[in-house]
């Protein structure tokens, strides 16, 4: 063990140490020296009341204060996910008696082979329920829903909406239907029924 | 890779006419017609969806069919899903042929209905892909500035050259016309962008196909059904064929996968000879067709009806992994795979021989009720 002492003390590397969060605590962490040829294990001390670079030295601790600094990595904070195992994007081809309807579905990770299912009405959110038709199309997802730190399995039925309708929507489409009918205007002099 | 692994096809002499009929089990149909003499029709189209391709094209391609100068025409029976998938690839392939499609009252409306729904897709699913099919066909038309064939009642499509063969429709009927009319209005005025065009009776503006090739005939049935109106589907067929079918047929291809309202008798005792053969596609997606009483009332009319795949519905999802497999299970057990199943029916007799009988050959997952 040596003394740290102004002379070798360009010699002692500082390590970045991190804090809790809401900095009332150091970490009591290991700072490991290079000095001259040895490596000294120090010790930071966790009273926060030491100011930095304060230097005890019984002959067999280098001690000193690490002053309180910004934690670089926080542990995250826990989120809320979900981790999609399977989608489709399906569309209604019936609305049954009994409460459910019919659907077409086609697998956004396999465009081949498409599938056919029926669902009950009660998996649709009622906000989704005027928008229940022939023809409407949905997204159907199945994975793992993490909310709060327990996961659990989910399925979820999302109906396509429309944008919310403002002057910039209609104007938009009033101009595609105007580019429709622009467009089937000169089409049909080229094809008009022999 | 040819449409059948391990099996060569080879072409039809001159003198032999061929009604073949292309079923997938639930990605179309599509019959191709050898009218004699090199001339070629092709009537809907279907697709293997693992590839895309276009199977009547290929069919043809494998058999030597010079698809360019060949096929005369290729007839669009009706505008819904299960009929054309692929229909683009073949007409872009087929330089020489007319595009010809059901009849509508008005056709700019009609256009402006398909160029609405095309402006939803944007390699989206949203679109009714017969939409996107029938559009790219439109633009092909545009390019090549040549009309459309107008499939109606009794209207003569195509006549081969040796005037031996004609291709005639025998429908829409105008009151069918009228109704898609409206349909197509009600379809324009309730256009949303997070909806499918679904049309509320396609079926009746299906285009029935009267074949005469040389000295025999055939029927071709697409999905017209037989409604309460007899200005409609097959009844007006049944009343006001007297002046157009010349002869009884031989041959038919059973209409909207052999349902209950595809079956007329009088199909059989008036447009059909004794022991007609009959040709038909199943359905396979969410409920089966043809179903066992409707095959047993064929197979009274007929010993030899073919059918180009069995009637199954299977009940069991796509497999993935177990992982996914078991979540899928956990939250509905009533996902069911449309699986591709392809069958060809391949039906030929000589154009000349009157006495002849069609030979009927079977491919693939097809197979004799």
């Amino acid at each position: 063990m040596k003394t740290v002492t102004e002379a070798n003390k360009s010699s002692i590397l500082e390590l970045p140490v991190t804090k809790s969060l809401d900095g009332s605590n150091l970490i009591n962490e290991t700072v490991y020296q290079i000095i001259s040829d040895q490596i000294v294990v120090v010790q930071s001390s966790n009273d926060s009341s030491k100011k930095d670079a304060t230097v005890v030295n019984d002959g067999n601790w280098l001690d000193f204060d690490v002053p309180k600094q910004i934690g670089l990595f926080a542990p995250p904070a826990k989120k809320n996910y979900f981790n999609r195992s399977q989608k489709w994007i399906g569309h209604i081809l019936r609305i049954n008696e009994d409460n459910t309807f019919s659907a077409k579905l086609e697998d956004l990770n396999d465009l081949t082979t498409n599938e056919y299912a029926e669902f009950s009405l009660l998996e649709v959110s009622p906000d989704d329920h005027e928008l229940l038709d022939v023809g409407s199309v949905f997204y159907w997802s199945v994975g793992y829903e993490n909310k709060n730190g327990t996961v659990r399995k989910a399925s979820v039925l999302k109906f396509q909406r429309l944008p919310i309708v403002d002057d910039a929507e209609i104007k938009r489409r009033i101009a595609l239907i105007d580019d429709v009918v622009d467009n089937v205007d000169q089409l049909i002099k080229k094809i008009s029924w022999e | 890779m040819g449409i059948i692994v391990d099996i060569t096809f080879d072409k039809p002499d001159p003198d032999i006419a061929e009604v073949t009929i292309i079923g997938t089990g639930g990605y179309g149909e599509s019959c191709v017609i050898h009218m004699g003499n090199g001339e070629w029709a092709v009537v809907d189209s279907c697709f293997d969806p693992s590839y895309e391709n276009c199977l009547p094209l290929l069919y043809l391609k494998e058999i030597g069919v010079d698809i360019k100068s060949e096929v005369k025409l290729i007839v669009c029976t009706h505008w819904h899903d299960d009929h054309i998938k692929g229909i683009s690839q073949l007409y872009l392939n087929a330089e020489a042929s007319e595009f010809c499609f059901s009849s509508v009252v008005d056709l700019k409306k009609f256009l402006q209905l398909v160029k609405l729904d095309y402006t939803k897709y944007n390699g989206q699913k949203i679109s009714n892909s017969s939409t996107v099919e029938f559009n790219k066909c439109l633009e092909i038309l545009e390019q090549r500035t040549v009309p459309p064939k107008k499939a109606s009642k009794n209207n003569v499509l195509y006549t081969a050259r040796t005037q031996l063969s004609q291709i005639i429709s025998l429908s829409p009927s105008d009151r069918s016309q009228l109704d898609f009319d409206h349909d197509i209005s009600t379809l324009i005025n309730g256009f949303g962008e997070n909806k499918r065009i679904i049309i509320n009776e396609p079926n009746s503006t299906s285009v029935v196909l009267f074949l005469k090739l040389g000295q025999h005939r055939a029927i071709l049935g697409a999905d017209l059904e037989v409604s309460g109106d007899n200005q409609t589907g097959w009844l007006d067929i049944l009343d006001n064929h007297q002046n157009i079918l010349d002869k009884k047929s031989s041959l038919l291809k059973i209409s909207h996968h052999g349902s209950e309202n595809g079956y007329h008798n009088r199909i059989w005792l008036e447009l059909l000879i004794p022991n007609a053969i009959g040709q038909l596609t199943p359905y396979n997606k969410g409920y089966k067709l043809p179903k066992e009483s409707i095959i047993r009332k064929y197979l009274s009319h007929t010993p030899d009806l073919y059918i180009t795949s069995n009637v199954t519905l299977h009940d069991k999802p796509k497999t993935r992994d177990k992982q996914t497999e078991k979540m899928i299970r956990a939250f509905n057990t009533t996902v069911r795979e449309s699986k591709f199943y392809l069958g060809i029916v391949r039906s030929r007799i000589p154009l000349n021989d009157v006495n002849a009988n069609w030979s009927t050959e079977l491919f693939g997952k097809a197979l004799k009720l």
